[in-house]
């Protein structure tokens, strides 16, 4: 995370409007089209909470790629996906919030039909519930199976088998994390 | 290991860090940049296209004004076309004028000269006439010397008539 943040110091650095150098082009490349996808999930109505998402997707992308670095990743643990879910369903439900106002909001919990209210509000904790297990589930899963093969053969097969658990499978958590919070997100703004 | 402790709380914290350093020093310089440069670009789109539209403004106005120039060029051609006419008419007319009252003073005198002429011979043959009744009168009448006056007189007219009418 320092590191990331010292990058983008770094980068950020010097830029110009006129005249980017290749390191400015690429890293606005990266912000744009991350500001684009989110924009587009979110809606009209939601871009408020793109820079947030990004960072999430940043923050979980880096720490589920770092296993290939010899670290543990930080997903590994509970307690990161598990802060990470209850700030998404914080942020859900507060954009909400923010959107309707209180009363809407809570009445939102009785829509469509007042019978499914129980529903809704136990789905206020299934949802960052699922977020935090799914996560948390498939790196452990990737990390014991990495371990496994790696202590298995050592060299060599770890590589291909590298390449998708961390690579792969980090980044398609990662999106699906993000794209998860932001459809709620914009559900709940619309 | 599926446990939950203080490591959440610490995440929680961590991540807002995160994001507010990556707020302040990733997005928010990048995304000012990319909104200048869009800014510049449609500036620079805008302003082009003013250019556009005032070149052809400008270009309409010089086709009228060539237009304009054409037709007078054409107006002025016709009128001095006719001017030039108009003189060339006069001209001739001038010309013509004066050649008909050159030969009107050419007949006139010699009308004249002829009348003159006719007047001499007649001034000549009263005169001869004359002449010839006083030799009449003067000689003594004889019938025979008759014939000979006769024949001199005819003779004298007949010269001058002949250089009369020459």
């Amino acid at each position: 995370m320092a590191v990331f943040t010292l990058l983008c110091i770094v980068l950020v650095r010097n830029l110009s409007v006129n005249n980017p150098g290749k390191k400015q082009l690429l890293l606005e490349t990266a912000v744009t089209s991350l500001n684009h996808m989110f924009e587009d999930m979110l809606g009209e109505n939601g871009k408020d909470y793109v820079i947030y998402m990004s960072t999430v997707i940043i923050y979980i992308g880096i720490s589920n790629i770092i296993g290939i670095f010899g670290f543990k990743p930080p997903t590994k643990d509970l307690n990161v996906t598990a802060a990470l879910a209850i700030m998404s369903i914080l942020l859900i439900e507060g954009a909400g919030v923010r959107a309707k106002g209180v009363k809407k909001w809570l009445h939102s919990f009785m829509e469509p039909i007042a019978v499914i209210l129980p529903i809704n509000i136990l789905e206020l904790f299934i949802r960052p519930l699922s977020l935090c297990m799914r996560l948390f589930g498939n790196v452990v899963g990737a990390f014991v199976v990495m371990k496994l093969i790696e202590k298995i053969v050592p060299v060599a097969l770890p590589i291909p088998f590298s390449c998708y658990f961390d690579i792969f499978d980090g980044f398609i958590q990662a999106y699906v994390f993000v794209f998860l919070t932001s459809l709620f997100i914009k559900e709940q703004v619309e | 290991m599926l446990s939950l402790d203080w490591n959440l709380v610490f995440t929680i914290i961590n991540v807002l860090i995160f994001y507010l350093l990556i707020k302040k020093f990733l997005f928010k310089p990048i995304n000012k940049i990319v909104a200048e440069r869009e800014k510049m670009i449609n500036d620079q789109f805008t302003e082009a296209e003013n250019k556009v539209k005032e070149a052809e403004e400008l270009k309409a106005k010089y086709q009228e004004s060539l237009n304009h120039a054409e037709e007078e060029g054409e107006a002025m051609m016709k009128e001095s076309r006719g001017k030039a006419q108009d003189e060339y008419n006069d001209i001739i007319k001038a010309a013509h004028d004066r050649s008909t009252d050159i030969l009107k003073r050419a007949d006139e005198a010699a009308k004249e000269q002829k009348e003159k002429a006719v007047r001499e011979v007649q001034n000549q043959i009263a005169e001869l006439a004359i002449a010839a009744a006083a030799q009449v009168a003067s000689m003594q009448t004889s019938s025979q010397k008759d014939g000979a006056v006769y024949d001199e007189f005819l003779s004298k007219v007949g010269e001058n008539s002949d250089r009369a009418g020459k």
